[in-house]
Parts: structure tokens; C-alpha cells; sequence
């Protein structure tokens, strides 16, 4: 019973916590541009972050060696320096965008000073990190950002065309040079590379055993299947309230418009905390992410479970990643756009996370028994091709597309 | 990775002057108008929130002004200065339109009037664009 219930504890935590900024905004805007014709891409991104989440998961509990550990073990010194200021630099400019958009949607609530709730949520939010235990972080906003499946309702009920929406789950091939920026980015914001860094260290974190290989499996593929469901929720609804008048949706208010004019003010205020939770959540993944990986590479003591004290250089690092992002937001920069750079940006760094992962996961000497079997190593294999070939177009596509706008 | 961030980022910052820019500008009008009437029409049946009308909505209305000055400034050949005219008369409309809207949100007689004349220059602005 109480595996069953840790389950479902670490799937309703997966779902709230795997739509942020990213996937509010491309899949948003997908489904106002294409309406359902990029529902496809929803599941591609989402089998590929159970995969690797799955083996991430699978490597740290056997070995007790996080994704990071794996990076410099596996590539190298040198290789592992580029992966880990790449992975820096995409986690602060995440973090800004989830702190800017945290305070975007609490501005959208309060109607105050947008500045103001900026250092309003990123005090909040550091209180919480500082004295909250990691299950409970996980717990506060992974089920409050449940709220989200407002969504999923909405996209019931506004009726939409179920024939229409089979048909966009069938991959489906465009000329248009936006739709493929699209694919990048609706493919692109799911395999984010913060969330393995994020979980795996998670169950380190979580005190997993080889027992919990089971927990681990479960939790990739229902907790991010489950997530994935959300997302295809946000395409349909912008599909169904934005595709027929044109609207380019370019704020988080436009998203949460879709869940308004499915539910009124009830449907538009469980959006409005549902997003609050999600990026509320993602920012805290993406502050611990980014200590993560510094301090794993650098070899420092590192842990929510240790007290700051016993794990200083930690502590501080997630507390700059809060600082720092604070300072890029507060400089006005849009956090909408700061998240298409950001998903765009951190394409072109998946491969440099995701073949480590694969190259140890499959490594029998290493891995024993544990090691990937036929179908993991297929669909790894799979999802490596996907992840160069999306890397190698995301930048050509950002530009040819002005970034997504036309 | 750095190198590619700035490249991006100076490319996508660059000004549009030619026609396909100009339309673009203009399809983004009509796309601020549209959504300002789904909001108006919330507002006008009770079902939205003050807050969320007067900051979505100055959003809104701040970006029809960004773009009419986008297509004020940009340098276009002659044949597209009346389109573009008639467009920056637009975004007046339209961000006036949304500004009423959020100036007093609980109005619902003003809200329906707001979300037809919204509605109105959204066609019309998608009818510029796609006739250029």
C-alpha cells in the first residue's frame, strides 16, 4: 500500500511539474498557429523524456552517480566543462524566464508592480527552498500545479472535432519552415535538459535503491505521460479558441484566456494558480539543477538532505542561480520570449547531456544487470538521432522563422 | 553556444522593412485585435476578473502602439505607405478600444460595444495584410 501510494504521490507531483514556461508557451502557440496539426509532437517530446528520464533515474539509482557525475565521467574533463557551462547558462536563463513568469501570473491576479512581485517570488521562493524538505518541495508544487488540468477539462469541453484531433496525433509533414520551428520548440521544450538533471539527482535526493527500480520506471512513464496529457490539453484548447480568429498568442494572459473562455473567471483562475505552481515548480528545478551540476562537477558536498551547512558551496550556488536570475528579469526583458530562446538554446545542448547518459546506460561493466535492454537502447538510439537532427535545425529555424513570428 | 545566443538574439531584433515585414505587423494588429474582443465579450457576460482584464489588457494595448511605431518607423517602398497608414490608424482604434476596456472593466453595455468594434478592425486589418 505504500508503494502504491508513493506512486501516486510521484505521479501527481510529475504531472504538475512538467509543464512550465516552455510548454505553456509553445504549445500555445502551436495550437493557435496549426490547431492540431502538431499534436504529434507532444508525444514524440514526451517518450524521448521517458526514455532518458527513465535511464537517468535507473543509472543513479544503481550507482548512486547523477547525471552530471556521468557527463565528466564518461566524456571527460573537457567535454564535460563545455556541457556544463552550456547547461549553466540554459538553467539561468530558464530560471529567469520561470521567475519572470511566476510573477507575470501573480501580476495577472494582483494587479501590482510587476518589479515588486519579481523579488516577491524569488524571496518566496527561496524561503520555501531554504525550509521546506525536498519531498515536500516536490509535493507543494507538483499537486498545486494540478491545477493545471483545468486544461484538460477545457479541452473537453469546448468540443472539439475528435476525428480532427486523431488525425493531428499522426505525424504529419509541412513546407512551412514555421511549423518545423515549431516541432523544434513543442519537442524541444519536453526534453528540456534541467528536468533529467533534476531527477536524477532526485533520487539520489530520494534515497533510491535497485528495489525502487520499479518506482523509477513507473514514475517516468506515468508521471511524464500523465504531463504530456496536459500539453496536449493546451493545444487543443488554443486550437479551439485561438486558430479560427489568428490569434499569435505572445503572453501567458493569452494562455490563461483559453482556459477563461472555457470555464469563465473559475476556469481562469485555476489556470492562473495552475501556472504559478508549474513555474513556480520549474524554477525551483532549475535553481537546484544548475547547483546540481556545479557541484557535482566540482566534486562538493551537495544534497537537499544535508543542511546548508554541511553542504555550503550547495546552498550558496542555488541561492546565486535565484540572485542572478532575479537580476536578468529585473532588467525588463520579456520572460515570453527569454523562454523560446531558452527551449531553442537548450536543443542545441541535448546531445551533449543525452549521449552520456546513453553510452553508461547501456555499459554492462558498469550497469550489470541493470544495464539497458533491447528496447531501451533502440529507443535511445532513436531519440539520439531525433535530438541531433532537432539540435542541428533549432538555430537555422529561429532565424528564418524571426523567432517564430512569421 | 554563446555566439549562436547572439546571433539570434541581434538577427530577430532587426527591424522589418519589407512587405512580408510590413504584413506581418499588420496580421499581428488584427491578432491583438481579435483576442481584445474574446476579453471584451468575457467582460461584457461577467466572466472574467478586474485584475486580469486591466494587466492582459495593457499588455495588449502596449503592443498594438509598439507596432504601429514599428511600422511608422520602418523604411517601406511608397506603394506600401497607405496600407501602412491606415494600419497605424488601426492600432489607435484598437488600443483605445482595450484601454476602455480596462479602464472600467465592469461596464458590460461598453464591453459588447468594445468587443464588436474590436472584432470589426480585426477583419479589417486581416483583409490589409492579405492584400498586400
Amino acid at each position: 500500500v505504500k508503494k502504491v501510494f508513493q506512486l501516486a504521490l510521484g505521479i501527481i507531483a510529475a504531472i504538475g511539474g512538467f509543464v512550465d514556461i516552455g510548454e505553456l508557451v509553445f504549445n500555445t502557440q502551436a495550437g493557435a498557429d496549426f490547431r492540431y496539426q502538431l499534436l504529434w509532437a507532444v508525444p514524440v517530446g514526451v517518450i524521448g523524456i521517458v526514455v532518458f528520464a527513465e535511464m537517468t533515474g535507473r543509472v543513479a539509482t544503481v550507482s548512486g552517480r547523477p547525471v552530471f557525475d556521468v557527463v565528466r565521467m564518461r566524456m571527460g574533463l573537457n567535454v564535460g566543462l563545455v556541457t556544463l557551462v552550456a547547461s549553466l547558462l540554459i538553467n539561468l536563463l530558464t530560471l529567469a524566464a520561470e521567475v519572470g513568469g511566476a510573477a507575470i501570473v501573480l501580476q495577472l491576479l494582483f494587479d501590482v508592480n510587476v518589479s515588486t512581485l519579481i523579488l516577491l517570488s524569488v524571496i518566496a521562493l527561496v524561503l520555501i527552498v531554504y525550509f521546506v524538505p525536498f519531498g515536500g518541495i516536490e509535493r507543494l508544487f507538483g499537486y498545486l500545479g494540478c491545477a493545471l488540468l483545468v486544461y484538460v477539462a477545457a479541452a473537453v469541453h469546448l468540443k472539439p472535432n475528435w476525428h480532427q484531433v486523431g488525425q493531428g496525433l499522426v505525424p504529419s509533414w509541412h513546407s512551412s519552415a514555421l511549423y518545423a520551428y515549431f516541432v523544434v520548440g513543442v519537442v524541444g521544450a519536453a526534453l528540456v535538459p534541467y528536468e533529467v538533471y533534476f531527477y536524477s539527482s532526485g533520487a539520489i535526493e530520494d534515497r533510491w535503491s535497485v528495489k525502487d527500480l520499479g518506482l523509477n520506471r513507473a514514475n517516468a512513464i506515468l508521471g511524464f505521460a500523465l504531463g504530456g496529457i496536459l500539453s496536449i490539453a493546451l493545444i487543443v484548447v488554443a486550437g479551439e479558441v485561438f486558430f479560427d480568429p489568428q490569434i499569435q498568442p505572445g503572453y501567458l494572459g493569452t494562455t490563461a484566456l483559453g482556459a477563461q473562455r472555457a470555464f469563465g473567471e473559475a476556469g481562469l483562475v485555476l489556470a492562473l494558480l495552475g501556472m504559478l505552481f508549474a513555474v513556480g515548480g520549474a524554477a525551483v528545478e532549475c535553481a537546484f539543477s544548475g547547483a546540481y551540476t556545479l557541484a557535482q562537477f566540482a566534486g562538493w558536498e551537495w544534497g537537499k538532505y544535508r543542511r546548508p551547512r554541511e553542504a555550503p558551496r550547495f546552498t550558496l550556488a542555488w541561492l546565486a542561480f535565484f540572485v542572478l536570475a532575479l537580476v536578468i528579469v529585473e532588467t525588463g526583458v520579456d520572460p515570453v520570449l527569454l523562454t523560446e530562446y531558452a527551449v531553442i538554446l537548450s536543443v542545441v545542448a541535448l546531445p551533449m547531456t543525452y549521449l552520456p547518459v546513453l553510452l553508461i546506460a547501456r555499459d554492462r561493466t558498469f550497469m550489470k544487470e541493470h544495464a539497458n535492454g533491447v528496447l531501451a537502447n533502440t529507443l535511445g538510439w532513436l531519440y539520439f538521432a531525433i535530438i541531433l537532427l532537432v539540435a542541428l535545425a533549432a538555430i537555422p529555424l529561429m532565424l528564418i522563422t524571426d523567432g517564430g513570428a512569421s | 553556444l554563446i555566439a549562436a545566443m547572439v546571433i539570434a538574439i541581434t538577427l530577430t531584433a532587426c527591424g522589418r522593412a519589407s512587405s512580408t515585414g510590413v504584413q506581418a505587423g499588420i496580421k499581428q494588429l488584427a491578432s491583438i485585435s481579435a483576442e481584445g474582443a474574446l476579453m471584451a465579450d468575457d467582460v461584457a457576460r461577467r466572466r472574467s476578473k478586474v485584475t486580469f482584464v486591466r494587466v492582459h489588457g495593457a499588455e495588449l494595448s502596449a503592443q498594438a502602439e509598439h507596432e504601429a511605431e514599428k511600422l511608422n518607423d520602418d523604411p517601406v517602398s511608397p506603394k506600401l505607405e497607405q496600407p501602412i497608414h491606415t494600419a497605424i490608424e488601426l492600432s489607435a482604434d484598437i488600443s483605445g478600444a482595450i484601454d476602455d476596456l480596462r479602464v472600467s472593466p465592469q461596464d458590460r453595455e461598453q464591453a459588447r460595444e468594445s468587443e464588436q468594434k474590436l472584432r470589426h478592425w480585426a477583419d479589417e486589418a486581416s483583409e490589409l495584410a492579405e492584400g498586400l
